[in-house]
Formats: structure tokens, sequence, C-alpha cells
């Protein structure tokens, strides 16, 4: 047999080959992070993000229309409701910003001087995952801006999750309700510790809680700070049921997180101060891409804080 | 090149309908899986070349959109546009019942390979029978959609019996004579 006849017999075959070879060199490129996987993603993400942004107003404008109308009456009721709780909230505010600043007089004296508030980096939320295996979003503010892998993100809510790709103008970022997503949590009013998973279903399951532990359904469970990764004290979400067996070495509980991930637009990036240089740290939070701080930022990045694929 | 090139401008549109567009026909959280669509009409419909090479720059690019490692979907895809590719000799594609069982087929092999991958990678898959569960709500949704690609994609055809019913028809058509 010629060649070009043995080609041409066996064309499908060695098309399927080649190209599923060359999907298994992209796979081992993304795994140990080469250039393909970051310059096709900053192509693609190139190309797809002012177009995304813009369908992604359009579309939210269009349901913003469709649900204005049912939503009229109950919205009015609603305003004064929270017009109440605002008045209760302020006087709430007034006492709690009192009680900083004299923390803030005794962190002084003790020479703890540091910002309470560490930097945040707001930012849209521009596209979700294509494909229903991976809870991630995109969000419109990459390198450039300051954003690097494993900062934690927040929503007004609560935690949403860490970044885990950046791009010149946009990140990926990893949402908690992922199964991929495991977060180190304790119990707020008991101080119990455990891991919050995310179950794929837009929930998470905490787990690796001792069985004597103490909790409760509608416990608050916060970040513990014994990652790299989150800072102690994030809001993660709130117990529903709690599942254990007597004779098992732990148990387990489902977990609302504060955040509904199928609802969150904006969220903000929080540069943890710890891992960021000065000049990151003391910038003012503002839209404008901050250029030179990003190759000192991406440098002192930690590295070895990559979730595991 | 050109046709890869279109195919991969292709796929970005799709991308971003998926991510943005899609929502709004999600049920309880599923949703069908357009690129699947896409690929499962090519398969059936154009050569096995054209079906396998939009698959895996389809995939290509929803990697590079989505959470996991780059080359899963395109390896998926393109190995369910292979063996769906095989289908077309026995199926009547004109048949809304057959593009639905192919659409069905087609989300359930993409999904198991894909399932083999995560495992493979060491991406979390979570519980079997949730897995499963999604698995069969996906591809269901995506069953009862690929008729509408069809018809997007697709000029639409009246069914073969009518075709060849028309073409004796017009063959045998009887001219009347006119007079001068």
């Amino acid at each position: 047999m010629y060649l070009p006849d043995f080609f041409w017999k066996y064309r499908r075959p060695i098309t399927l080959v080649l190209l599923l070879s060359l999907s298994c060199l992209f796979m081992i490129d993304s795994c140990h992070r080469k250039w393909v996987a970051r310059a096709g993603g900053e192509l693609v993400l190139g190309v797809v993000s002012p177009v995304q942004k813009t369908s992604e107003s359009i579309y939210d404008g269009g349901r913003n229309l469709l649900s204005v109308t049912p939503d009229f009456f109950r919205t009015r009721a609603q305003n004064a409701a929270l017009r109440r709780r605002v008045g209760e909230l302020e006087q709430k505010v007034v006492l709690l910003r009192e009680r900083m600043l004299a923390e803030q007089r005794e962190r002084a004296l003790l020479e703890f001087v540091g910002p309470l508030e560490p930097p945040k980096i707001l930012a849209r939320v521009i596209g979700t995952d294509p494909a229903p295996w991976f809870s991630t979003v995109i969000v419109d503010r990459g390198d450039l801006h300051g954003v690097r892998d494993n900062l934690p993100v927040l929503s007004s809510a609560g935690l949403v999750g860490h970044v885990i790709n950046t791009y010149q103008y946009s990140s990926k970022v990893l949402l908690l309700t992922d199964s991929n997503s495991k977060i180190s949590v304790v119990v707020q009013r008991s101080r119990a510790h455990g891991v919050v998973q995310g179950n794929d279903e837009g929930g998470c399951v905490l787990k690796y809680l001792e069985s004597t532990a103490d909790v409760t359904t509608g416990d608050t469970l916060i970040t513990s700070g014994s990652s790299r990764i989150y800072p102690r004290g994030l809001l993660v979400g709130h117990v529903d049921e709690i599942k254990s067996k007597s004779g098992d070495l732990f148990q387990w509980a489902h977990v609302v997180p504060a955040t509904d991930v199928n609802k969150i637009e904006e969220v903000a990036i929080i540069i943890i101060p710890d891992a960021a240089p000065e000049v990151a740290v003391t910038a003012p939070v503002d839209d404008k891409p901050t250029a030179d701080a990003a190759p000192e930022v991406a440098a002192t990045a930690p590295v070895d804080d990559k979730p595991k694929p | 090149m050109l046709v890869i090139l279109k195919m991969f401008l292709a796929g970005i549109g799709l991308a971003i309908a998926e991510s943005t567009i899609m929502k709004a026909v999600a049920v309880g959280g599923v949703r069908p899986d357009l690129a699947v669509m896409v690929v499962v009409v090519m398969a059936l419909r154009a050569d096995f070349f054209r079906a396998m090479v939009l698959g895996f720059t389809l995939g290509l690019v929803r990697d590079f959109l989505s959470g996991g490692a780059v080359g899963m979907n395109a390896f998926a895809l393109t190995a369910m546009a292979y063996f769906l590719s095989f289908a077309k000799d026995f199926l009547m594609t004109d048949n809304p019942g057959s593009q639905m069982l192919s659409g069905f087929v087609g989300c359930v092999l993409f999904s198991v390979f894909f399932s083999f991958l995560k495992m493979f990678l060491q991406f979390e898959v979570g519980s079997v029978s949730r897995t499963i569960e999604m698995i069969l709500w996906t591809s269901l949704y995506t069953a009862l959609a690929t008729p509408v690609a069809f018809v997007l994609m697709i000029r639409p055809r009246f069914p073969s019996y009518m075709r060849l019913k028309m073409k004796y028809d017009v063959e045998h058509e009887t001219v009347p004579e006119t007079k001068i």
C-alpha cells in the first residue's frame, strides 16, 4: 500500500490521534503552568472580555427592565422597612466606630500599627464558566490592576472565592462552591475548626469537624486564618444542617454560603498586606490600572499556595 | 487555515453566549450544553474532519474561559465528534427524534470523557450520584434543545419522502401547450 493511500484510508483515526495528542500536550502544559495556557488565555480573554462586558451589561439591563414592574410594590414596602433598619444600623455604626478608634489607639500604644482594612481592588463580574463542570467567574481586573493569583475575593455579603488565574485585563476566580475549593474555617460561636468545601450545587459542606465539636444550625462560619490565601475573620456562610453519626470520627454539615454565587455582580479583591509590597499596600483603591505596581506584586506572589488541580 | 480561524471565532462567540445568555435558559441550575449541540450538528451533517476540528477549537476556547486545565474540553469534544460521526450513516438526521437521540448520546459521551479526565488530572469530581445526576439532566436538556440547533444551523428541509414526491412531480410536470 502506498503511503498516501494509507493516510487516506486511516484519515479518521489519524486526525483523531493528532487532535487528542495536541489536547494532551495542552493539558500537560496547563498542569505545569507553561506558556500555552497563559498565551491562549490572554488571546481569548483579550477578545472576549470587552464583548463579554458589553453583552453582560445588555443582559443585566434587559433583566432589570423586565423585573422592574412586578418588583415595584414590593420594593416600596421594602424601602420603608430598610429605612427603619438603616436608622438602627447607623446608630450601631457610630458605636462601632468609637470602639474601632479606641482599638486603634490601643494598638498604636502597643506599637502594632497597621492598616485595619486591607486595600481592595474593586472588580466587576463579566462572565461565568461556560461549562457546568467548574464554578468560576471572570472579573474585569487583571495583572495590570495589581491582581495576582491566590488573592481572596469578597462580595458585599461575604467570601466569594479566590483568584486562580490572572491575565492582563481580567482574572479567573474559583468560587467557594466549587469542589476544588477548600477553606479552613472556624465556627464563630464555639471556635470549633473545620474545612468548608464546595459541593458543585451552589452550596458547601463543612468537613473534618470533630465529633465532639459544638455546632448548631445557624452558626456562623468565618475563615480561620490558618491558610495563606484567606485572612482571618472573613464571613464564609452559615451552618444549615448537621450530619453526625455516633461512632464517627468527624461530623459534617451543610453550609449555605453568605454570598449567593449565582447573583454576584461586583466583587472586591483583597490585597493581603503580608504578601503585598509597600506600593500595593499604600496605593489608593481606584479603577485605574497600576502598571508600575504590577510586576512587583507578581514577583512577590507566593507560588506554593496554588490549589492542586 | 481560514476554516480553523472561522471555527475559532465561532468558538469565541459560542463561549460568550454560553457564559452570559445561557444563564437565562437555565432550569434549576441545569443548562443545555451549547458546544455539544453545535458539534453534534456538525458531526451529523458535515464531514468528519470539520466536526473534529470544530470540536477541538470550541473545546479549546472553552478551556481558556473555564476553570480546569486547558485541553480537557478540547479532548472530550473531539473524541465525542469522532464517535458521533459514525452515527451519521445509521441515523435519519432530518428526524427530530434522531436529532434528540444524537444530542443525548453526544452529551453523555462528552460528560463521561470529561469526568474521566477530571479524575485523571486529580480534580475534585464530587459524589458519583451527583455527577450522574448532572450528566443525565444536562444531557436531557441538551437533547431537547438539539433540534433547535439543527434548525438554526442547517437550512430546514422537507422530510425525505416529500422531497422525493416533489422531485417526481417536477420531473413529470406536464406543460400545457400554448396556441400561437
